[in-house]
């Protein structure tokens, strides 16, 4: 009788998959002391404008998708890795391993883009010079003369832990995929 | 689609669905009003003692949102002469959304201050001069502060005694 096979980083990965949705936002940006609280992930969306939640729907919807998107990929990942001999476990798998992948690295690039969009447009736009955004974390206290007002603006971004935690799934799923070749291979 | 059909198709509130109270800061019509009260000594005004002056000022606050209007100091000015003759001191507080507000500028004079006064505009047994706050009024919105140039005339009128 056969021994019972797994791909054991997908046995891993997939359940963290499915969690990752649920831990919260990967990232925060505070101005003021509430004047604008933002924080977000691929799959959470909370933005507060003095004291007030603004929503979008768009944005919401978005996070739907891909919260809906990663629970698959989990659930796929999942039962590929349980039975990596089905004819249909490569197909499942190579849909759900690197799709947090692509999130993640969609994720990072979108930060430091804001950031640099900002920056730039500081160097362009007298009424936004002083204006230094942090990439990724840090804080700021831009000063920006506004009309006949000076406005000082006190920033602040932080990763959160959701975002570190969400590398192991991701690096997994990928290695899910290399280890899963050697089920095609026999 | 989803996101669209469930806003009537409506491009603005599907990005964006209410802006809370930041639609007030982009509505016209809405801005802070500053009024200034009768300035009144806190004392009799003597030909070498010029007592604390106390000036009210009705600050309104039109939006949905507190604000916070900062503890500062301003400089006082007579204003012909252009002479420092004092600083006004302004306690903090919080203008509670929709509402008016009364702050009292306290002016103290400085001795060089009370002097010139004193000295130059006293006409027959009347204080008669026209004074200017200048510098900044400082405000807090949520952790944002700013800083308006400022500069506030009022006249001061008042019987000298001996």
């Amino acid at each position: 009788m056969r021994k019972r096979e797994f791909n054991w980083f997908g046995l891993i990965a997939g359940p963290l998959m499915i969690l990752l949705p649920l831990l919260g936002a990967w990232w925060e940006f505070e101005l003021g002391a509430g004047a604008v609280d933002l924080s977000f992930s691929p799959f959470t969306f909370r933005l507060e404008a003095l004291g007030e939640p603004v929503r979008s729907t768009l944005v919401s919807y978005i996070c739907l998708g891909a919260s809906l998107t990663l629970v698959i990929s989990g659930v796929f990942l999942l039962l590929a890795s349980l039975y990596p001999r089905r004819w249909w476990s490569e197909r499942l798998l190579k849909f759900g391993a690197t799709k947090l992948l692509w999130m993640w690295i969609s994720f990072l690039l979108l930060l430091i883009l804001l950031s640099a969009v900002g920056n730039l447009l500081a160097g362009r736009f007298s009424a936004l010079e002083g204006l230094r955004l942090p990439y990724l974390s840090g804080s700021s206290t831009p000063v920006l003369n506004v009309d006949d007002a000076v406005v000082t603006l006190p920033l602040r971004m932080s990763l959160r832990w959701p975002f570190f935690f969400a590398l192991a799934p991701m690096v997994l799923g990928v290695l899910s995929r290399i280890y899963h070749r050697r089920f095609a291979k026999d | 689609m989803a996101a669209f059909a469930s806003e009537g198709w409506d491009l603005r509130s599907t990005l964006i669905g209410d802006l809370g109270p930041l639609q007030d800061l982009t509505s016209e019509g809405k801005e802070p009003e500053a009024e200034a009260g009768e300035p009144q000594f806190l004392g009799e005004v003597t030909r070498d003692n010029l007592p604390p002056l106390l000036l009210t000022l009705t600050l309104s606050n039109p939006y949905s949102f507190s604000l916070g209007v900062e503890n500062q100091s301003l400089d006082v000015f007579c204003q012909e002469d252009n002479v420092r003759v004092g600083v006004g001191r302004l306690e903090g507080k919080i203008l509670e959304p929709e509402s008016r507000e009364n702050l009292t500028f306290l002016v103290e004079f400085t001795p060089e201050g009370s002097r010139h006064l004193l000295e130059r505009h006293v006409r027959g047994s009347y204080l008669e001069a026209m004074l200017e706050l200048r510098g900044d009024f400082r405000l807090d919105l949520y952790g944002l502060k700013f800083r308006v140039s400022q500069e506030m005339s009022f006249w001061v009128y008042a019987e000298v005694g001996e």
